[in-house]
Formats: C-alpha cells, sequence, structure tokens
C-alpha cells in the first residue's frame, strides 16, 4: 500500500464522494489511483478557484443537512495550489469548511525552485484553519482524519495537505497498521467547548432580566449549529429583538415580527437604530466585523455587551465584552431556555421604538417596490429581488455573486428556510456564485437560485465551466 | 495589529518536532494582550500562557563589542555584571546575561559612542 492508496482510502472512510480540481503532474499518482479505484465522482473545473468554490458550495449547502459532506479540491503543486488561494482564503474568512489537498514537489528537490514548485504550506499558513505536510506514507492517513476533524469542528475552515510526489507513491512499511475506528487526533492544543460555563449563563441572565432595550445579534454561529428554530423560541418567550449579519440571515423567517432585519453599512434603519439605542447586545456566533461595527469608538455606546462564540479569538477582538460565552450557540440557547431564572418581559416602550424605527424608510421603499423602476427607468434591483420572493414564496436557496445585487438579496428576500442563503461575505470574491451554486445540487434542500449582475457573468462560467455538465442553476 | 518585538525559540523537551517560544510584545492594555494570546492559540500551538513580569523570570543575553579604554573594563560595575569574551587592541567583546533592565543599565552606562555591535538575544522566560 502506498501514500496515494491510503490518501484516498481515508477519503472514502470520510465519506467523500465529490472531488473537485484539476489534474497536474505533481498529483498525477493520485489521479491514476482514482482512476484505478473508480469511487469518486471527479468534477473538473476550468480553473482551480472554481474547484475551491465549488468544494465550499457542498460544504455550506449540506451543512444543515443531516448528512454534512466536507467539500474536496484536488490539483496540482505550484500554479494549481497557488489557483486555489483565492477560495481558501474565502472560506477562511467565512469559516467554510473544506480541504484542499495539492501535489507538491518530491521532497528531495523541495526548496530548490523545483520545477513547478511553490511553498504552499507558506502561502496557506496564514488563509487557512491548519496545513499539513506529509514527509512518509505512513502519515498520510492519519493525516487525512485529522485535517477533516480540524476543519469541521469548533469553528469551521479550510484545511491543506500539500502531499509530495514521492510520499504519494511510497509503500508504507510491512508492519503499518491504521485503525480508522481507534484513532484519536492527537492535538494538545486545539479544543473547543460547545458546552457554556455556568458562571457566565448567570451573569447573562443577570443582564437579559434587567435589560429594558435587549437586541439579539443572528450570527453565521446560528446557522452553523442548526440554532435557528431555537433562537425563534427564545425571542418569541423574551420578546426581544433580533437582527441578523450577512452569514445569520436565513436562520429565522426574515418576516418575523421580532425580526428588524440585516445589520450593518447595508443593513436596515430599524436594525441600525436599534444598535444605537439598545442598552444589551446579545450576539450569537458573529465576529463584530467592520461592515456591521462602522467606527468602533462610536459604536453601541450605550449597550452591555453578552458575547456567545466558539472561537475564542473573537471575544473583545473589536468590541469589548461584558459577559463572554465561549461555546457553542445551540447550546448556550438550550440552557438560558432552560434556565428557570430567565424572566419574559413585554418590553413594551422599547417595541413603541423599534416599530417608530420601522415606520422610517417603510413606505418610501414601499412604494419603490411597487414601481418597479427608478427614475432613469430602468428596472430596480430591489423590485426583482422581491418579485423572486413572492414568486418562490422565499423557500428556494439563494445565492448572489458579490456586489449590489448581493446586498439587494440580503435585503428585499424573504428568507423562509433555514441555511436557504448564502454567499462570500468576508472575502467578497466576485465569481464564486457560479462554482459555489452549482455544486450545492449535490445537497437535497430543493430548488436554488443563482444570481449574478452584468459584469462577471463570464468569469464564473469559466471558473466553473460544469454548468453545462452538471445542470445550471434552476 | 500588534508588533512581536523580541522572539525566542528552543527546544526544551526531547520530543522531536515541539519547541518552545518566548513572545513579548509592547501593549499597554491587558485586555488586548490577551486576544493576541488568545489568536495564537491554533491547532499547532500545545499551550499559550501569559507570563507577567511580576509573576515569572525573565532573562536575556548580550553579546557587546566595545571601543573603550581597557581601565573601564576594570571598573567594579563593569566586573560584576559582565564576562569577557575577548579583547583585541582597543576591542573588548563582553557578555551580559540578565533581566532586560539588567542589559538596558549596562549599555546606558557604557555609553551609545562606545558600542561597535550587540547581539541580543531577546527574552526568554518562565513561571515562579
Ligand atoms: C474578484 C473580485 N474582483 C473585484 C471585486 C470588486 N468589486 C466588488 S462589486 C464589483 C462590481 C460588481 O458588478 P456586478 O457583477 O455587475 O454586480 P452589481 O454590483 O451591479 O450587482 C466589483 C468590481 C471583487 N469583489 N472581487
Amino acid at each position: 500500500m502506498n501514500g496515494k492508496h491510503l490518501l484516498l482510502k481515508a477519503l472514502k472512510e470520510r465519506k467523500v464522494r465529490f472531488l473537485f480540481g484539476y489534474t497536474g503532474g505533481a498529483i498525477m499518482p493520485v489521479f491514476d489511483e482514482m482512476e484505478k479505484l473508480g469511487n469518486f465522482e471527479f468534477v473538473m473545473a476550468r480553473h482551480e478557484q472554481g474547484a475551491a468554490f465549488m468544494a465550499q458550495g457542498l460544504s455550506r449547502a449540506s451543512l444543515s443537512t443531516a448528512t454534512p459532506q466536507i467539500g474536496v479540491c484536488l490539483t496540482t503543486s505550484g500554479p494549481g495550489a497557488m489557483n486555489l488561494v483565492t477560495g481558501v482564503a474565502d472560506a477562511h474568512m467565512d469559516s467554510v469548511p473544506m480541504l484542499a489537498i495539492t501535489g507538491q514537489v518530491a521532497t528531495g528537490v523541495i526548496a530548490t525552485d523545483a520545477f513547478q514548485e511553490s511553498d504552499v504550506v507558506g502561502v496557506m499558513m496564514p488563509i487557512s484553519k491548519q496545513t499539513y505536510m506529509p514527509l512518509a506514507a505512513e502519515d498520510v492517513e492519519k493525516t487525512v482524519h485529522e485535517a477533516c476533524y480540524v476543519a469541521t469542528t469548533g469553528r469551521g475552515g479550510p484545511v491543506i495537505i500539500d502531499l509530495p510526489k514521492d510520499i504519494q507513491n511510497q509503500q508504507v512499511a510491512e508492519d503499518y497498521r491504521f485503525d480508522v475506528k481507534k484513532f484519536r487526533p492527537h492535538l494538545p492544543g486545539y479544543f473547543y467547548t460547545p458546552t457554556p460555563e455556568r458562571e457566565p449563563i448567570r451573569q447573562a441572565i443577570e443582564l437579559i432580566n434587567k435589560s429594558e432595550r435587549p437586541l439579539i445579534f443572528c450570527g453565521h454561529g446560528v446557522i452553523n449549529s442548526n440554532a435557528g428554530a431555537l433562537l425563534r423560541r427564545f425571542i418569541e418567550k423574551t420578546n426581544i429583538p433580533v437582527t441578523s449579519t450577512f452569514h445569520g440571515l436565513s436562520a429565522i423567517p426574515a418576516d418575523h415580527p421580532l425580526h428588524l432585519g440585516m445589520m450593518g453599512m447595508h443593513g436596515t434603519v430599524e436594525a441600525n437604530r436599534a444598535i444605537m439605542e439598545a442598552d444589551l447586545l446579545i450576539a450569537l456566533g458573529m465576529r463584530f466585523d467592520d461592515r456591521v461595527t462602522g467606527k468602533l469608538d462610536e459604536y453601541a455606546r450605550n449597550a452591555a455587551v453578552i458575547h456567545v462564540e466558539i472561537d475564542a479569538s473573537e471575544i473583545d477582538k473589536n468590541v469589548r465584552t461584558t459577559v463572554a460565552i465561549n461555546a457553542d450557540v445551540y447550546r448556550t440557547l438550550h440552557v438560558l431556555m432552560d434556565d428557570p431564572m430567565l424572566t419574559s418581559i413585554p418590553r413594551r416602550r422599547w417595541w413603541d421604538k423599534l416599530n417608530t424605527f420601522r415606520e422610517v424608510m417603510k413606505e418610501d421603499l414601499h412604494e419603490e417596490i411597487e414601481v418597479g423602476v427608478g427614475n432613469d427607468n430602468k428596472l430596480l434591483m430591489k423590485g426583482i429581488i422581491h418579485r423572486l420572493s413572492e414568486v418562490t414564496k422565499g423557500k428556494d436557496l439563494i445565492i448572489p455573486d458579490v456586489g449590489q445585487h448581493q446586498m439587494m438579496c440580503a435585503r428585499f428576500y424573504n428568507y423562509q428556510t433555514n441555511n436557504s442563503w448564502f454567499g462570500s461575505g468576508g472575502a467578497g470574491t466576485m465569481g464564486a456564485l457560479l462554482a459555489d451554486g452549482n455544486w450545492c445540487k449535490a445537497c437535497p434542500s430543493g430548488k436554488r437560485a443563482g444570481l449574478v449582475d452584468q459584469w462577471r457573468w463570464r468569469l464564473p462560467d469559466e471558473l466553473s465551466g460544469t454548468g453545462n455538465h452538471h445542470g445550471k442553476a434552476d | 495589529m500588534y508588533n512581536v518585538d523580541t522572539l525566542t525559540v528552543c527546544r526544551p523537551l526531547r520530543i522531536p518536532g515541539v519547541s518552545r517560544m518566548t513572545i513579548t510584545l509592547r501593549e499597554n492594555d491587558q485586555a488586548r494582550v490577551d486576544q493576541v494570546v488568545r489568536r495564537w492559540c491554533s491547532p499547532e500551538v500545545i499551550s499559550v500562557k501569559n507570563l507577567d513580569t511580576d509573576h515569572s523570570y525573565w532573562r536575556e543575553v548580550a553579546i557587546v563589542k566595545l571601543e573603550i579604554d581597557a581601565s573601564r573594563v576594570g571598573d567594579p560595575f563593569m566586573v560584576a555584571i559582565t564576562e569577557i569574551l575577548g579583547t583585541k587592541v582597543t576591542i573588548t567583546i563582553l557578555q551580559v546575561a540578565g533581566s532586560t533592565r539588567r542589559i538596558d543599565a549596562f549599555l546606558d552606562e557604557v555609553g551609545q559612542e562606545h558600542i561597535v555591535e550587540i547581539a541580543r538575544t531577546g527574552v526568554t522566560a518562565m513561571e515562579k
């Protein structure tokens, strides 16, 4: 048995079905082995960046299903690996689990500027969750299992395995044994704490009960921990208004009476005014990105902050917390809901105020959407998105590209289904859509609508190039 | 943004592939330091400890090349805190080890104009 066989064996054990990529000299042995085994569906992109986004699309769309899949891409060394960079950086920014396997030149010529050699580990380290370069065939299987574990636990992210060509072909020692059932990754410094501690929960409940003007931030963590339905029960019990981040949208129905819409630079008046007036922010699985906060020293000056976040390094990064809960959002909401100390308060004065904020733009927007055309007699994006929402009853999976139409989708589509919306947020990569979108069909979540404006219709098609073979967005 | 001030690396245990690093930052805000420390926790890192000056020993070593009178090398302050590594005509190479404050005090005492070259390790530290 050799490295390439063990690589594919481990991927199979991880239930990987699709591999997205492009071939080349340094990964050729793995491709040959894949052909021989015949048990993967390989999807050839036209450009490796497209392969990275296809892998992301599969991970993102299957996240909330009963069988989440990790998107895996496979490329050659040097140029192949470097073409993955944007897709990997994008996955890192948006906490998307993903595995990128890149061929590398043989160990004997590493660091000699060999043909198609690039320092993949060096380039990827700051834009991925973890990087590996197995230097013996015996390490390959264990590395794949550890990589998948790291990519999919805690805060998700992309993991890279840079596999030298000689290791792909290397035979393992005769006494080599690996038992996947007994395998536990040995990562003494890597831990995440899903269950919240008692004391911060007590403090959080005290703050919530005492607060006159609380506001919940529904972040990506709500989607990632499948906590949408629970959050809905929580807000209905406590009468606390909720606003979503870009990645938090669709966790609860967009037109829920307690939902104020998206926050931040492209957000609604009511959400942003509520932030300014709130005396308590309850941030669930989000990172106070600059598009959310604007100027930090003027941000939510009157508010105490409860920050629930699985990634400890996000706590106190941009906004100083009053109570930090380093845990999974679902489990935290569960503990809060079950706590007899949590009281249900009508908060009528706060709601009166919020309803006046809602009135500020309501009529103008309503009229614009009704008319549907702007001063220049061109169709308005918000009108189109609103119609799309009506036609689909807000139920389809919406994947925008990047730009103005993306923000319109965030604002004017009436999301009704959990995880029915995603796109390139943190990195804002134009061209992510089609590659992302095509691969959502691998998950059983119904119809999809991919939205792209005029500029780059060509680019994503070039990236993915699979539209014709695997069906374009419906 | 933060800037690493000093960084030392050693292999403290006989475990292949494991290194111990001492990293210092210049930052007055303790919450920011704590946040940076949390950011260093990655799958690659075994553990990160925040050491403060009151509860840990901080030491460094400097090798200093001086152009200085032989008589000054013999003065009691110099003798007390340095070790002579070598001399050549008007040049003396000294080693000074200890706390950062001690090394800084030594360099101030000698005077910039006499220092030809310095090699300094940066801090290595351990909890008391
Ligand atoms: C790869 C990449 N290049 C450039 C940009 C900068 N950029 C952001 S939006 C945009 C224009 C998008 O135009 P279009 O696709 O027509 O969408 P619209 O904004 O009109 O909805 C550009 C160039 C980007 N985000 N990503």
